[in-house]
């Protein structure tokens, strides 16, 4: 199966765009495209994984015009259609990575230092479409991501889920608004210039943030205190469009996140939302987890739980904390009946979300459940299951072709296609040196 | 720290059998790294070493330990070529040192030897790390044992020279700090010679009445190990060719620099390569010399175009199987992240197209013929040591698990009693076994206060 990779991925990419045999003259890119939005492809595999729990062995899935027209063992195929075997290989949603901090400016870079409370920006300006973060993510799967905001401040921006391939213009999302709280140390810390005081860096303008973890909940606290005085006053000394924005959080327009990984923080975190009212949150990285199952069961807190052991993860070099995960966490949280999803945060490779999904397999958790985590639970916490994140009618026809099974170590994704169209390139990695 | 020293020590009274007992595991198929299968298959050890391997109606000695093992994966105990595990710190400040010996500084203790019986390893090359000019001696072990010399396998084997530059150093520098070392090295044994020359003559009440160089010259013949100062006695060994040379070079020009020092040196023979991800540039160069390569756990080579800002990127160990030139895997790190395991390193190698033979022997087989123990471990096979996995199912597989692990013979691990990984794998705390009872009766606990209101 193994050696036949490239060759199938050649075959299935080549088939998707193939030329009709009678009529050698409709090869040009802009005809194949516009053959591509008007008919109907069908993918057959020897597995079909929707993302919710179904599979299908084997399986189809029916696309029309960057849609999923239908998915399942035989759904009836429009006349017509083409149909591209892809033999052994498996069929699987696009992933969906719910924290991504690659596509960004440098990791610091991205950091705000103008105030530590900035619910009114949007991540989505920062987001860099023409990163190469965005390639080396759509080869390996992942087809959505949502660019959470900076922990460098202790009330962030909203994040932005866009898409990794396709046209720019088509990438950007419509997610769930979402804000995110950071009152562990890395925002008291992180960020690029203005670090807290040390004997280089005097007390001044620069370093005002918060230096402890109680600094960046009083700060939290007070943000809220603020908004809740502006709505009374309606006047305030504070950015208005930051305060309206911590109000549309209170109201729940706006969702919010916490950013916990050590144990204290998810408490802490549960603990101020009560005080400032906050009804709902999600915990991000929460790497400890499976400390506080009692806390995410009884009240029904979403986690997006990871990186596991992150080789390569510039963020989790700089976090500095001292979080361990309990390598059974996924399973411990399916079991608990909490929802979770996996992130990679930044890591990439063999750091990536499939590694993630694959960690949680190995690691007690059921195969469809490790890949619901990185698709349709991913999607439906982002506010985007009815648009990404399964194979099911009417979603778009992002999705992955593996040459084995998924997240096995010894398979990976063959072809990726996002709205219908491959963006994976099987001649882009290990090409030119190894064929 | 207590903690790990307990494990260690429980697991030490595990793996003591007596000289001369018996060990089978029977059921299990044996899965061997060169594709060879054994179904229902029976593995007969004795003194250490494998005396049987078989299928179902394989003869077991009446007095062997018998480990049931049906269902599962019998796999070779796996080798870490190249490590600097157990090591607090992996070089030297001097460049030169190889008068110095690992032995000194490997932790029985240390947690990594404890995670390499979870992770099928049974087979250690403990050598100092890359960061040095010649480095000391490095030391063969197993992961058993709260000593170094119980678990020494092969002592004071390798010496770790480097070409690429260690920090602070340029290539030219590093290359004359080699240079000069072996160059001191002969004018020392050349004094000693002299010394020594006249030292005889003394004894004969002769004079000496040649020339200082013409007197080292006839004395040469009369130094032994122990007129040199110990300073030197290493590097004697390392340039009389009898102790293995562990040659790093990161860089494509590295190795080709590296194999013409050997080659100066008369060297080449004991050399192994440790390489980087860009030795896949010169890997006709090294299939030339024949002599083994250590790849770096990294397995995939990235260079920026400077036109596109793209990566190029190469799947290193792919071209070696391409071009048919063994390989060793390393890992990056050692635990519980995917690339910390050599299984895992290999399961990459399928993944990218290597044929699962190369992959598997490049975690076994391949990786005993660096350490030069080729003919003694790598394999299930009768007359190789009995150091074999029992796993949960087919070796690259992310759902299989070590669930024992026997060395020379004597099972070491069993998965049901590691009580640290329950907790690494649940985050909770496990209790902390508790001693042995003694064999001895105890004395009778003192009766019970009376209670008063009785």
């Amino acid at each position: 199966m193994t050696l036949a990779a490239p060759l199938l991925a050649a075959a299935i990419a080549g088939g998707l765009v193939a030329p009709r045999a009678d009529d050698p003259s409709q090869h040009s890119a802009a005809v194949l495209a516009q053959r591509l939005r008007t008919e109907a492809v069908v993918l057959q595999a020897a597995e079909v994984h929707t993302g919710d729990g179904n599979v299908f062995k084997p399986g189809v899935v029916v696309l029309l015009d960057g849609k999923v027209v239908a998915a399942g063992q035989a759904p009836p195929l429009p006349a017509g259609s083409r149909v591209v075997d892809c033999g052994k290989a498996t069929i699987t949603p696009g992933l969906v990575d719910a924290a991504c901090q690659l596509g960004v400016d440098d990791v610091q870079g991205y950091a705000e230092e103008s105030s530590e409370v900035i619910p009114q920006l949007d991540a989505a300006e920062s987001v860099d479409y023409f990163s190469r973060d965005f390639e080396r993510l759509a080869d390996e799967g992942v087809t959505t991501v949502y660019v959470t905001g900076s922990a460098a401040s202790v009330i962030s921006c909203k994040g932005a889920a866009v898409k990794t391939g396709g046209p720019i213009a088509a990438r950007k999302l419509a997610a769930k608004a979402c804000v995110k709280g950071t009152i562990g140390p890395e925002a008291s810390y992180r960020g690029g210039g203005n670090g807290p005081p040390n004997r280089f860096n005097p007390p001044s303008f620069h370093n005002r943030r918060p230096t402890t973890r109680m600094g960046a909940a009083w700060v939290f606290r007070t943000a809220f205190f603020d908004a809740r005085a502006f709505q009374e006053k309606g006047a305030t000394s504070e950015d208005p469009a930051a305060m309206k924005a911590l109000l549309d959080v209170l109201d729940g327009k706006v969702a919010l996140r916490m950013q916990a990984r050590e144990s204290l923080d998810f408490r802490s975190a549960a603990r101020l939302c009560d005080e400032v009212g906050v009804k709902n949150f999600t915990i991000e990285y929460g790497i400890e987890a499976a400390k506080n199952l009692d806390l995410l069961e009884s009240r029904k807190i979403p986690v997006i739980f990871g990186p596991v052991r992150p080789t390569d993860s510039r963020v989790a070099m700089q976090t500095f904390e001292d979080a361990t995960p309990a390598l059974t966490t996924p399973k411990l949280l399916a079991e608990h009946g909490v929802l979770f999803c996996l992130t990679a945060s930044d890591g990439i490779g063999e750091g990536g979300l499939a590694r993630q999904a694959g960690l949680a397999i190995r690691y007690g958790l059921d195969r469809e459940k490790a890949l619901k985590a990185v698709s349709g639970d991913a999607a439906a916490m982002l506010g985007l299951e009815s648009r990404v994140g399964r194979l099911a009618e009417g979603l778009d026809a992002d999705l992955v072709v593996w040459n084995g099974a998924p997240f096995d170590d010894a398979s990976k994704p063959i072809l990726v296609l996002i709205d219908g169209q491959p963006v994976f390139d099987p001649e882009h990695r290990f090409r030119k040196e190894n064929s | 720290m207590i903690l790990p020293f307990l494990h260690a020590a429980s697991m030490l009274a595990a793996a003591v059998l007596p000289a001369g007992e018996a060990s089978a595991v029977r059921g299990g198929t044996v899965v061997n790294p060169d594709g060879s299968r054994i179904e229902n298959a029976v593995v007969v050890m004795q003194n250490g070493k494998i005396t049987a391997v078989g299928g179902a109606d394989t003869p077991i000695p009446a007095d062997a330990v018998v480990v049931e093992a049906a269902g599962k994966t019998l796999f070779p105990g796996m080798i870490l070529a190249h490590t600097q595990i157990g090591l607090d710190v992996p070089n030297e400040n001097v460049p030169v040192a190889p008068f110095v010996n690992v032995y000194d500084a490997i932790e029985p203790n240390s947690l990594e030897f404890e995670e390499c019986q979870r992770a099928g390893v049974a087979t250690i090359h403990v050598i100092q790390g890359n960061n040095t000019v010649i480095a000391g001696l490095s030391r063969i072990v197993k992961p058993v044992g709260d000593m170094v010399e119980y678990m020494t396998v092969r002592p004071d084997y390798a010496v770790k020279v480097s070409i690429t530059p260690r920090s602070g150093f340029n290539r030219m520098t590093q290359l004359a700090t080699l240079r000069a070392a072996f160059a001191d090295l002969a004018q020392h044994v050349s004094d000693v010679a002299e010394r020594r020359y006249e030292e005889e003559k003394k004894k004969k009440d002769e004079k000496v009445l040649v020339p200082p160089e013409e007197a080292s010259k006839e004395g040469m013949a009369l130094v032994t190990i122990d007129d040199l100062d110990a300073r030197w006695r290493t590097l004697w060994r390392v340039s009389k060719g009898e102790v293995p040379l562990f040659v790093h070079c990161d860089r494509a020009m590295d190795v080709l620099h590296g194999v013409e020092w050997l080659k100066e040196s008369k060297l080449l023979e004991k050399a192994v390569f440790v390489v980087g991800t860009e030795a896949w540039k010169v890997v006709n160069e090294l299939k030339a010399t024949g002599r083994p390569v250590i790849l770096s756990g990294n397995l995939v080579h990235k260079e920026p175009d400077p036109q596109t800002g793209k990566d190029r990127e190469t799947f290193v160990p792919k071209v070696f199987a391409d071009a048919q030139v063994p390989f060793v895997l390393q890992t990056v790190g050692f635990g519980f992240s995917p690339d910390g395991q050599l299984w895992y390193q290999a399961a990459r190698c399928v993944r990218e197209g290597v044929p699962r033979e190369s992959a598997l022997q490049a975690i076994t087989q391949w990786a005993a013929d660096a350490i030069g123990m080729g003919g003694e471990l790598g394999s299930i096979a009768v007359g190789k040591w009995g150091n074999v996995a029992i796993l949960s199912g087919d070796p690259l597989v992310q759902t299989t698990y070590v669930e024992k692990l026997l060395i020379e013979g004597k099972p070491v691990y069993d998965r049901a009693t590691d009580r640290r990984l329950k907790e690494i794998l649940t985050g909770e705390q496990q209790p902390v076994p508790q001693p042995p009872q003694s064999a001895t009766p105890q004395a009778t606990p003192p009766a019970a206060p009376p209670k008063k209101d009785q």
